[in-house]
């Protein structure tokens, strides 16, 4: 007999492996804007936050973060606020 | 105290000034960022994530109403306590996206990345709504030449 999971296990589980914050690219936002959005939230220097602005601007997405959910959620709803769109990824 | 002038004819941001008012009404009755995990299916969670956030674009928007209100503003001049810079900039980014989402449905995503517009082609009230924009992508411009100093 196969015993499912509780939701509390599966919470469990959804804590503890990794996930990524991903910043999509928007046409509104200044590139400046992120630079300086990434340095407050994440405490980036000039040169990384430039990167991720970049890889943003260009390939549409960039993993700003990964680590475990709660943090994630943390990071996510500091970008959100900022209004960079930002989506949560499992790190499979 | 920061303090800038736009580098904009203030003729421009008289005129665009009524538009602006407009958006700042408007833009605080639309939706907001939704929860950023798409398979998420706690609805508490969902519910909290989106009333804090909702509370925290509120805050934001009062430094924006105040500037706005300045009659300094309408003629390019631009005043704001050091303190309430990062919710100025949070709030034009609101503004300025609710002006992309509503008002700027005529212009493509590159257009306004490259700010290659081919303007006469666009409807007159469209090409003002793009004026207001400039306007205040200019004052996040002042405000992060400011910050950049700080940041360094």
């Amino acid at each position: 007999m196969i015993i499912e999971p509780s939701v509390k296990e599966k919470k469990q589980e959804e804590l503890e492996i990794p996930w990524r914050v991903v910043v999509l690219n928007d046409p509104v936002n200044l590139m400046n804007y992120v630079v300086m959005v990434f340095r407050k939230v994440f405490g980036f220097s000039e040169n990384k936050a430039t990167k991720h602005m970049m890889e943003v601007h260009q390939l549409g997405r960039s993993v700003v973060w990964s680590g475990n959910r709660e943090q994630a959620e943390v990071y996510a709803y500091l970008l959100q606020h900022w209004r960079l769109q930002t989506v949560l990824e499992k790190d499979d | 105290m920061i303090e800038f002038r736009l580098q904009i004819d203030s003729r421009i941001t008289r005129s665009v000034y009524p538009l602006i008012e407009k958006c700042f009404v408007e833009a605080g009755k639309v939706s907001l960022p939704q929860f950023p995990h798409v398979g998420e299916n706690d609805q508490e969670l969902i519910d909290t994530w989106e009333e804090s956030l909702k509370n925290d674009l509120i805050k934001d928007r009062q430094p924006l109403a105040r500037l706005l209100n300045e009659e300094k503003f309408k003629h390019g001049y631009i005043e704001v306590p050091e303190e309430e810079v990062d919710c100025l900039l949070r709030s034009l980014t609101e503004l300025r996206l609710y002006v992309r989402q509503f008002c700027l449905k005529s212009f493509s995503d590159e257009e306004l990345e490259q700010g290659a517009i081919s303007f006469s082609s666009k409807p007159e009230i469209s090409q003002s709504y793009y004026l207001a924009y400039l306007v205040m992508a200019q004052v996040q411009e002042g405000l992060l030449e400011h910050l950049s100093g700080n940041l360094s």
